[in-house]
């Protein structure tokens, strides 16, 4: 029970960009601030994972409010981006970026023959 | 001033030899001299009466040094190299062992069986061709470092073979008698216990007083150097033993070389683990660096396909085939939190292996084994007691451990383990056999699928890069010499790989400045053997070493070096970033020395200016299959090559 409260609080806190604002982010100004703020060292330009350090974005089920909260109040190693470095509206356009990797289709790697060896 | 200045400064040591050069016709020349090669015809006779050494030694040196000598002790010391089976001596020159560098191009290089000199330009690069060779051809080679600074130049390198357990044969000078050094040069280039400088990190040392110490501490050295767990040796040796003459008598003898026996763990200890992992409903097999030679591979595939267990492959080396259905390493931790028994095999971090942790962070950490789970642990590193340097890990709280050589102690497991298995176990054995190959497969498409995420993007993704290169590559005899681990262990995931020599393992120690010149003397190796070497090579670590590539070029070791050029040291990016967010304080200057750019470089011009032969910036990966092909053929035709790849960090 207290875990559950504590879940709670802390996406209540970690929420304050509104889903309105996460759904006109910038898809183009949030690929700049990926870039800017090295999202891709971890996570790769597309999102596919470089590594054990930084989880797959591209096609991982990932949803506006997980993105924020890991954001704000991260599991594991990532670091914290918080409003002092990381404004409401770069987190918002940012998250659309995010969000916009996951377009079309998981790839399978089937239709790839280099992969199929 | 540049260490090489004292060349001109100080002459050979010219008190002993102006003293013993004589009765040069009576002295012999090097025991078990080889048949000698045509510029070797030249008469070493001289008419310079002899004295006797030790009525020197007492006496003052003399200013003026001889003209002629007929033999020198560093021609001994080559055929006592020669006799251990070793082929080359890497070295950046040095004064202190111009002796030896003498006794090498002008007798070694000239007589059979022939020990050659590789040039290298900085002592870990020598040091390091001396790591990959070891692990390509099972014995060491030769480095000789200059006396002091030379060896610490070389000290990496070799804490990187140390923690690699990699056998390697090295040499430093010393001049331990002041009247010999005629410089202050030569004073900062002393030292009064020169392996003291690497002592912890070597498996044993000796400064030998005479060429017949030096015979039985080179013929110790090797014996120790090749008894598992491997490891570098070190011989410091006195200028005057390299370069006076020999004396008459008695003649020094070369040792025979022992066949070694690696140590075999306890009988009853190993058929009391054959009782455990025949019992256990879900034993797991772990390792990191157990198959010495391609038996340890083979008796590996004998273990696991008689238990039908799982092996989750640490890739220290090439251990069991990447694709075999039993290898289970890409779903490592799910199969280890199964166990009931876990028997670790020359495991470097036993704990990593059975624990949850998050690097770099101050999270805690918990076993991720099942209450009651067993630990077994088999590792000969047991048997090599140093403790300043802290490459054992954290203790890994076994049940049960076994002092042995995994690869020597394997057969004897193995038919332990047949012993107890009955007709219904072996049912239920194939069972879980079955099971696990499904696994397998279905973590290999798991890993497709990942890899083809961002498959045509630019950066080029290491998954892309991985692929393209294996596709150029996998019908030769090819060996990835590099490690793995900064291209998210793909090779591993999506290859085919089932040969001894297809993967090496990495630095060791991971100290940075290993892959270009380890990868180099792995090629070395292989040139015999007629294998494509390939090496994935990090543009940081390339930076430390690049004078690898010129040795690969005057050498004539053909190599294919694939860069993996994410222009940063992209690890410290992700590690600065967290510490710059929990200050609070953004990462937008966590580039700043962390990055390589401003300039970029061209490591395509790089390789060219010293006679590799060098392709790219590669930055589409629609190009990147020819221009690997294209390289390919460079280096099959005995040449070193290079393609600068941009690449995505990891």
């Amino acid at each position: 029970m207290k875990k559950l409260l504590l879940a709670i609080i802390l996406t209540t806190l970690a929420a304050p960009v509104s889903a309105q604002t996460i759904a006109t982010g910038d898809v183009a100004r949030g690929k700049d601030i990926y870039m800017r703020d090295a999202c891709y060292t971890c996570h790769g330009t597309t999102g596919a994972s470089t590594s054990f350090v930084g989880p797959k974005l591209a096609h991982a089920g990932l949803t506006a409010n997980r993105i924020l909260r890991q954001l704000r109040q991260p599991s594991a190693q990532m670091p914290a981006y918080t409003e002092k470095v990381l404004s409401d509206k770069d987190a918002a356009d940012l998250i659309a970026y995010v969000l916009s990797l996951s377009k079309g289709p998981a790839p399978t790697g089937k239709d790839i023959p280099l992969l199929n060896r | 001033m540049a260490k090489h200045d004292d060349e001109r400064m100080v002459g050979r040591r010219a008190f002993l030899k102006s003293a013993t050069l004589a009765g040069a016709g009576a002295l012999t020349a090097p025991l078990a001299v080889p048949a000698a090669k045509a510029q070797d015809a030249a008469p070493r006779a001289s008419s310079i009466p002899a004295t006797p050494n030790r009525e020197a030694e007492r006496g003052t040196p003399p200013d003026i040094q001889p003209t002629t000598q007929t033999s020198c002790g560093s021609d001994f010391m080559v055929d006592v190299m020669r006799g251990l089976g070793i082929e080359h001596a890497a070295a950046f020159v040095g004064s202190s062992f111009r002796g030896l560098h003498e006794s090498i191009i002008n007798y070694g290089m000239l007589t059979d069986p022939e020990i050659d000199f590789l040039s290298c330009m900085h002592e870990e690069v020598s040091v390091a061709m001396c790591h990959g060779y070891a692990k390509i051809e099972g014995k060491p080679m030769a480095a000789m470092m200059h006396d002091t600074v030379g060896l610490q130049h070389g000290s990496m390198a070799i804490y990187n073979a140390y923690a690699d357990r990699v056998p390697m044969f090295l040499i430093t000078p010393t001049a331990p008698d002041l009247r010999t050094r005629k410089t202050m040069v030569q004073f900062v280039h002393s030292v009064q216990d020169g392996a003291a400088i690497v002592r912890d990190f070597i498996k044993w040392d000796d400064r030998p007083g005479s060429l017949q110490h030096w015979a039985e501490s080179a013929t110790r050295a090797w014996k120790y150097a090749m008894t598992p767990p491997y490891g570098p040796v070190l011989l410091v040796t006195s200028i005057d033993l390299q370069e006076n003459p020999m004396e008459e008598e008695p003649r020094p003898v070369i040792p025979p070389v022992p066949k070694i026996s690696a140590p075999q763990a306890e009988d009853g200890a190993l058929r009391e683990t054959a009782k455990m992992l025949v019992e256990a409903e879900a034993p797991v097999l772990l390792c990191d660096r157990l198959a010495r030679t391609p038996a340890g591979l083979q008796s590996l595939i004998e273990l696991a396909e008689l238990l039908q267990a799982p092996v989750v492959d640490a890739s220290g080396r090439m251990n069991f085939p990447w694709r075999h259905p039993l290898n289970q390493s890409s779903r490592g931790r799910a199969v280890t939190a199964q166990a009931d028994v876990v028997l670790g095999m020359e495991m470097t971090d036993f704990w990593g292996a059975t624990h949850s942790f998050v690097p770099h962070t101050e999270t805690s950490t918990q076993s991720i084994l099942k209450p009651g789970a067993k630990r077994i642990s088999l590792t000969a590193v047991d048997l090599n007691f140093h403790s300043n340097f802290q490459d054992f890990e954290r203790y890994p709280a076994a049940d049960l451990s076994l002092q042995g050589d995994a690869e020597a102690s394997l057969p004897s497991l193995i038919a332990a383990c047949r012993s107890l298995i009955d007709k219904n176990r072996r049912s239920n054995f194939d069972m879980r056999g079955k099971k696990l190959g499904e696994a397998h497969l279905d973590a290999l498409a798991d890993q497709r699928a990942l890899a083809a995420e961002g498959w045509d993007s630019q950066p080029i993704t290491t998954a892309r890069l991985v692929m393209e290169f294996y596709n150029i590559i996998k019908d030769e005899d090819w060996t990835l010499a590099s490690g793995s681990l900064f291209q998210n262990a793909w090779p591993q995931k999506l290859w085919h790989a089932d040969k001894h020599h297809r993967y090496i393992g990495d630095a060791g120690a991971y100290g940075i400045g290993y892959a270009a010149p380890a990868t180099l003397g792995a090629a070395l190796a292989n040139k015999k053997h007629g294998r494509l070497t390939v090496s994935i090579q990090g543009d940081g670590d390339l930076m430390c070493c690049p004078s690898s590539l010129w040795t690969a070029a005057h050498e004539k070791i053909p190599i294919l070096y694939i860069m993996h050029n994410n222009r940063a040291w992209h690890q410290e990016i992700m590690l600065l970033q967290q510490t710059a967010n929990r200050m609070q304080r953004g990462t937008d200057r966590t580039h700043i020395g962390t990055t390589i750019r401003d300039p970029f470089i061209d490591f395509s011009k790089m390789a060219q200016s010293m006679g590799v032969y060098g392709q790219g910036p590669v930055t589409d990966p629609k190009d990147l299959g020819a221009a690997i092909k294209r390289a390919v053929e460079v280096v099959k035709r005995g040449e070193p090559a290079l393609v600068d790849v941009v690449c995505q960090g990891r």
